[in-house]
C-alpha cells in the first residue's frame, strides 16, 4: 500500500494530524467489509427463501399420469379390437398393435412439446376366447338344448362375466335351490368353487351366491323392461351392489365353468376366457350366428411397456392390461 | 509504533473486503421480482397445485370430456363462444362451474386450452377460455385426454346429443378410423392471480 504519510521534517502537530488521516482511512475501509458482509448476508437469507420454496424432490406426476393414461387406452383398444377384428387371433393381434401405436403417436407428441419423451410399446397378448349369446328369447342351454352343460373348462382366467337375464322366465320362489331346478353358474377352481343361483321372489329377482358354503342373497337393484344384469366383474345385480360376486371370477389355477338348470333361465351372457379357442373343447357353443351360444376370438388381456423420461425422471414400467 | 500497527489494519480489512467480495461475485443470486418475496412463489405452487387438481378430479368423475364435447357442429366452436372461446368466464359445464368456483370467484383467472394434433401431424391449439394474456406468475397444469368415437357431443343444456364423434364435425379429426380410438388431445390449464 502507498505510503500515505508526509516527509519527517514536518512538525509534530502535522504528523497528528497524518495519523488522524490514516485512521479515517481505516474506518473507511472497516465500513466498506461492513456493507460487502451485510450484502452477503442479506443474499443468502433471499436465496435460502428462493430454495425453501422449491418444488422439493423429482416431478414424478407426469409420469403416473401417463402410465394411468396408457392402460386406459389399452383397455379402450382391447374392447375395440375384440368387437371389430375378431375374425382371427391374428388379425386381432394386428388391430390391437396397430390402434395402440397410433394412440402412442399422438400422446408422445403432445408429451414432447413439453420436453418429456414418452413411449407405450406392445410388449405381450394373451389370446382368448369370448363365449356369448346374443339371442334374448333363447334360454341358457348348450347350442343342442341341454341345460346341464359345462361351458368351458381347462381355462386359468375368465373376466367380463356378465348375464342379462329375463325376470318372468326364472324359477319362482324356490325352497330348495337345487331341487327346485334354480338356474345356476358354478366357476370351480383351486380357489374353490362358486356357484350363483338366480330366481324370482314376489318382491323381484333374487340371486344367491355359495362360496365354499357361505352364502349370500343379494336382490336385484332394478328391473328395466323385464330384464336385469348380474355383473360380476362390477358386483352387480340389476344395479345393486352384491360384493359377494367378487369372489367368483377370481380362480386360481385350471378353472371351469359349469351352468345347471339352464332351461330355467332365458337371456344373453358374455364372457372371456384366457385359453384360445384351439386350446378349448367348447363343444356346447359352436354354433355362431344363430343366436345360440357360440365362440368368437378376443383379445384377454395385454402387456404395455411405458417409458417416461424427463430431465430428473427416468420411468420404466410394464403394465399389465385387463378389462373387466 | 501506532503507525505500523494501522497499517496492519489497513492490510488485513483491504485483505478482507477483497475476499468477501469475491465470495458475494461467487455466490450472488439473480434478484428477480419472485426472490423479493418468498410468499408469491408459495401462492404460485398453491396455484399449481390447485390446477393440477382441478384437472384430475375432472377426469376422475368423467367430467373434462363434457366440456371438450361441448361443440355446435352448425357454428364450428363451442356452444355461445365467440371466436377465441369463452371470454367472459367457463363454459355453462360441470368442469366449468368447477373452474368457477375454485378460481374466478377467488380472484384468480385462467385460461384453459385444447391442443390436438392435425391431419398433417401438426400440434393445433385451440381456446376454451381466454380471460387473458397470463402473468410473469402464471401456474400451468395439463392433462392428457383419450377420446373415443362413441363419445357423443354435448347440447347447449350439457345433456348428450345423438351425434357421436365419429360421424360429427368437430375440431379434431378421427385419428384412428378403424377402431373407436378418435383422438388423443392434451387439456392445458393456466392460472394466475390478477
Amino acid at each position: 500500500m502507498a505510503d500515505v504519510r508526509r516527509p519527517p521534517d514536518r512538525t509534530r502537530k502535522r504528523s497528528e494530524s497524518d495519523d488522524r488521516g490514516q485512521l479515517l482511512l481505516v474506518g473507511a475501509l472497516a465500513l466498506a467489509v461492513v456493507f460487502v458482509a451485510l450484502a452477503l448476508l442479506l443474499n443468502t437469507a433471499i436465496y435460502t427463501g428462493n430454495l425453501a420454496t422449491r418444488d422439493s424432490g423429482v416431478e414424478a406426476t407426469p409420469a403416473i399420469e401417463y402410465n394411468s393414461a396408457a392402460r386406459h387406452a389399452g383397455v379402450d383398444a382391447i374392447a375395440s379390437v375384440n368387437r371389430r377384428n375378431n375374425t382371427s387371433a391374428n388379425d386381432l393381434n394386428r388391430a390391437f398393435t396397430a390402434t395402440m401405436g397410433r394412440w402412442d403417436d399422438l400422446a408422445s407428441h403432445h408429451r414432447a412439446v413439453v420436453g418429456d419423451a414418452a413411449d407405450t410399446d406392445v410388449a405381450g397378448i394373451t389370446n382368448g376366447t369370448r363365449i356369448q349369446q346374443d339371442d334374448a328369447s333363447r334360454n341358457l342351454t348348450t347350442d343342442s338344448g341341454a341345460p346341464n352343460w359345462t361351458v368351458v373348462s381347462g381355462v386359468s382366467g375368465v373376466r367380463s362375466m356378465r348375464f342379462t337375464l329375463e325376470a318372468s322366465a326364472l324359477t319362482d320362489d324356490p325352497t330348495d335351490l337345487v331341487a327346485d331346478e334354480v338356474y345356476h353358474v358354478t366357476v370351480t377352481s383351486g380357489a374353490g368353487a362358486r356357484t350363483v343361483f338366480v330366481y324370482d321372489t314376489p318382491s323381484g329377482p333374487e340371486i344367491r351366491v355359495n362360496d365354499g358354503g357361505t352364502e349370500t342373497t343379494c336382490a336385484a337393484g332394478s328391473v328395466t323392461d323385464g330384464t336385469f344384469v348380474v355383473d360380476v366383474p362390477n358386483e352387480s345385480v340389476g344395479g345393486a351392489s352384491c360384493p359377494a360376486l367378487g369372489p367368483v371370477d377370481s380362480t386360481d389355477g385350471s378353472a371351469s365353468i359349469d351352468y345347471r338348470d339352464a332351461g330355467a333361465a332365458v337371456g344373453t351372457y358374455t364372457m372371456v376366457v384366457d385359453e384360445p379357442p384351439s386350446a378349448l373343447s367348447l363343444s356346447g357353443v359352436n354354433t355362431a350366428g344363430s343366436g345360440a351360444p357360440y365362440w368368437t376370438y378376443a383379445v384377454y388381456s395385454a402387456e404395455l411397456d411405458v417409458t417416461y423420461r424427463t430431465e430428473t425422471l427416468d420411468y420404466e414400467a410394464r403394465v399389465g392390461v385387463v378389462p373387466e | 509504533m501506532d503507525r505500523a500497527q494501522a497499517h496492519t489494519l489497513e492490510a488485513i480489512t483491504a485483505s478482507l473486503i477483497l475476499v468477501s467480495s469475491l465470495v458475494f461475485a461467487l455466490q450472488v443470486t439473480a434478484v428477480t421480482p419472485l426472490t423479493g418475496s418468498t410468499s408469491s412463489q408459495h401462492i404460485e405452487n398453491q396455484q399449481a397445485a390447485a390446477a393440477e387438481g382441478a384437472l384430475a378430479a375432472a377426469v376422475e368423475n368423467g367430467t373434462l370430456t363434457p366440456t371438450l364435447l361441448y361443440w355446435n357442429e352448425s357454428e364450428s366452436n363451442w356452444h355461445g363462444a365467440t371466436a377465441d372461446g369463452y371470454v367472459q368466464g367457463p363454459p355453462p359445464t360441470a368442469f366449468g362451474d368447477t373452474l368457477e368456483e375454485m378460481f374466478l370467484d377467488r380472484g384468480i383467472v385462467f385460461d384453459l386450452t385444447l391442443y390436438y394434433v392435425d391431419d398433417d401431424g401438426d400440434r393445433q391449439r385451440e381456446p376454451i377460455v381466454d380471460l387473458g394474456e397470463p402473468s410473469d406468475h402464471a401456474s400451468t397444469a395439463s392433462r392428457t385426454v383419450t377420446l373415443a368415437d362413441g363419445d357423443a357431443l354435448r347440447q347447449p343444456d350439457g345433456s348428450a346429443s345423438d351425434t357421436a364423434l365419429s360421424n360429427a364435425s368437430y375440431l379434431v379429426s378421427d385419428a384412428d378410423p378403424d377402431q373407436t380410438l378418435y383422438s388423443v388431445v392434451e387439456v392445458e390449464l393456466v392460472v394466475w392471480r390478477m
